[in-house]
């Protein structure tokens, strides 16, 4: 029995130092590690064995120091991105010409225009009208599209400036600068490009989507169309509407710019009222506009019932992005706008009525 | 305000302000090859692992397949199989869509099937990260332009309902970053990330672009990026500023 547990005791021993063993071996390979790392540099990185670390070694002093000779310590494809990440930094006098793939060597001049604002290094990127564009997409300033060679680009470039400024300015009437091409090429053109310039911007979010739904579903709409449709829906102003060719995206733009008028509180039932009473000429329009907003004030379907098709496809729009109930969709006879209505609601706000009417 | 969903992936959130903002539904789109599988399916992995029930579709492959090709790319992460059985991180193949992979076969099944099954599975693994990969099949299902158009869209109206923050990939017929083009139905997403290949051979070079995320001030640098055994490393130059 003593015996037994001597040679417990001394195995137990064993297994002891052995694993203070491992230990002190993985300290000290850890600080071997981070000496190599901290100790001047480069020569510690390249002691390092396993070649993801060393590549990971090189990187942080090339980059930190700036020093392109330590990224061609590395193998290929790292000691091209070392390089990429060097010469990206705008503070250094580092060259793109140093990175041996073409692809990454233009990304590079690429990034480096558009990021310190120079044109001149387009020509160098591989993607010019791409590069000059997003230059003056950032500058917001359209005389820079000029240099675009290319008459589509040139207009396409302008357009979304156009745009941009349209919508910021809330000026409607600035719209009419945007190209009316209807192609698909060119109306998405635009409209990546002002989504571009508007990156970050959240209070454009539901008349972007909304106008980018009915492009979507409609399939062939300008870029025009599309800024009158989120400028009318910014000024509030339903009129700006009229402007736009298209019958359907028209009416949706109206239905819209109606719930942003009704939202804001400019459109008063008793106002409206009171207007056309002191209107001796009182037509269909504005008694059909006061039964529309007593409708949407009252939440009361079945006025809108009795309104012709205009005005009561408004008014279940409306009714319905206000309950926020898809069903009154159901009850706006146009197939496209019935359409639209239900997609808009879940598209924009995530919200779908799930209880009974 | 909605938050942002971390993709955990080592130099993406860099790129995207900190990452993709809550709810949004992405779409990540590049050539065969670029990496869009492996790309959404670490980002699963790594929402997982912070507790969040994630779910990758998978229409094209069986799901064993995809969840081997990633472990072996992946091999550097050694608690997928962990995750995959606690049930934070799922792959679905065809089979466990509803007998669609059968249905598709013959033809008779329809787009909104195919919504209300990814929806009920959703609903199921109480997930609130999902991608689904890819989308190709999809307009295969149904060959009507519009009708894809509208498919698309009840799709991610879907997703949206369920406030989920979902990547859908989308096949790009090019690798080259000069010859892609953008498709309608990426109108309809939050985010658009584009994965670009370039180059021969050993001087191959991979790199992402992200085109637009709404609701997020993001890097527009295209940046090169490398898949490891340890999940994607993207080398994000924090210090360059666009705008």
């Amino acid at each position: 029995m003593a015996s037994k547990t001597a040679a417990r005791d001394s195995k137990g021993e064993k297994l002891r130092i052995y694993a203070a063993v491992i230990v002190v071996l993985f300290v000290l390979a850890v600080a071997a590690n981070a000496i190599a790392r901290n100790d001047g540099g480069v020569s510690g990185c390249m002691r390092l064995i396993q070649q993801s670390s060393k590549n990971d070694c090189l990187s942080q002093i090339a980059v930190s120091t700036g020093n392109l000779s330590v990224c061609s310590l590395m193998n290929g494809t790292y000691m091209n991105t070392c390089y990429y990440a060097i010469s990206l930094n705008n503070t250094r006098s580092a060259n793109c010409a140093v990175i041996t793939n073409s692809s990454l060597q233009g990304d590079c001049y690429y990034a480096k225009a558009t990021g310190t604002q120079n044109y001149s290094l387009c020509n160098l990127s591989g993607a010019y009208s791409s590069c000059v564009m997003n230059i003056s997409f950032s500058q917001k300033n359209a005389t820079l599209c000029g240099f675009l060679q290319n008459k589509t680009n040139a207009s396409v470039c302008a357009s979304t400036i156009y745009m941009y400024n349209a919508v910021k300015d809330y000026k409607p009437s600035a719209c009419s600068q945007v190209s009316d091409n209807a192609s698909y090429s060119t109306y998405s053109s635009i409209l990546y490009g002002f989504d571009r310039m508007y990156a970050g911007n959240s209070s454009l979010n539901v008349s972007l989507s909304t106008s980018y739904l009915a492009a979507y579903l409609q399939g062939s709409i300008s870029a025009r169309s599309i800024c009158y449709f989120i400028s009318a829906y910014n000024t509030k102003n339903v009129s700006v509407c009229g402007s736009i060719g298209n019958a359907t995206i028209r009416n949706y733009c109206g239905y819209y710019a109606n719930i942003s008028t009704y939202h804001s509180g400019a459109l008063n039932y008793t106002q409206i009222a009171a207007e056309c009473s002191s209107n001796s000429s009182a037509s269909a329009t504005c008694n059909s506009s006061i039964a529309l907003v007593r409708a949407i004030s009252t939440d009361n379907a079945t006025i809108c019932g009795t309104l012709g098709q205009v005005y009561s496809g408004a008014c279940y729009f409306a009714l319905a992005q206000k309950l926020h109930n898809p069903y009154y969709c159901g009850f706006i006879s146009n197939t496209s706008e019935n359409e639209i209505c239900v997609y808009s609601m879940s598209y924009n706000q995530s919200q779908v009525y799930n209880g009974t009417v | 305000m909605a938050g942002v969903v971390k993709t955990g992936i080592l130099g993406l959130d860099a790129m995207l302000n900190g990452g993709i903002p809550e709810k949004n539904q992405i779409v990540l789109a590049g050539g065969p090859g670029a990496g869009k599988t492996l790309l959404s399916f670490e980002f699963l992995y790594r929402n997982a692992k912070q507790g969040n029930n994630s779910v990758m579709f998978v229409v094209e492959e069986e799901a064993e397949k995809v969840l081997e090709n990633a472990k072996g790319a992946f091999s550097g992460l050694k608690d997928i199989d962990d995750l995959v059985k606690n049930g934070s991180l799922s792959v679905e193949g065809l089979s466990a869509v509803s007998n669609a992979s059968e249905s598709m076969r013959q033809s008779s099944y329809e787009f909104g099937n195919f919504i209300s099954d990814i929806e009920a599975i959703i609903a199921d693994k109480k997930a609130t990260r999902v991608v689904i990969d890819s989308t190709a099949v999809l307009e295969i299902l149904v060959k009507d332009p519009l009708m894809f158009r509208k498919s698309m869209l009840a799709l991610v109206v879907d997703l949206r309902r369920l406030g989920v923050t979902s990547i859908l990939t989308a096949e790009m017929s090019s690798l080259e970053k000069q010859s892609l083009s953008f498709r309608p139905e990426f109108f309809l997403f939050d985010g658009i990330i584009m994965l670009y290949l370039s180059g021969e051979e050993e001087k191959r070079m991979q790199s992402m672009e992200i085109i637009k995320m709404r609701g997020s001030k993001h890097s527009f640098v295209t940046t090169p990026y490398d898949i490891s055994p340890a999940g994607f490393k993207v080398f994000a130059a924090e210090e360059i500023t666009q705008e």
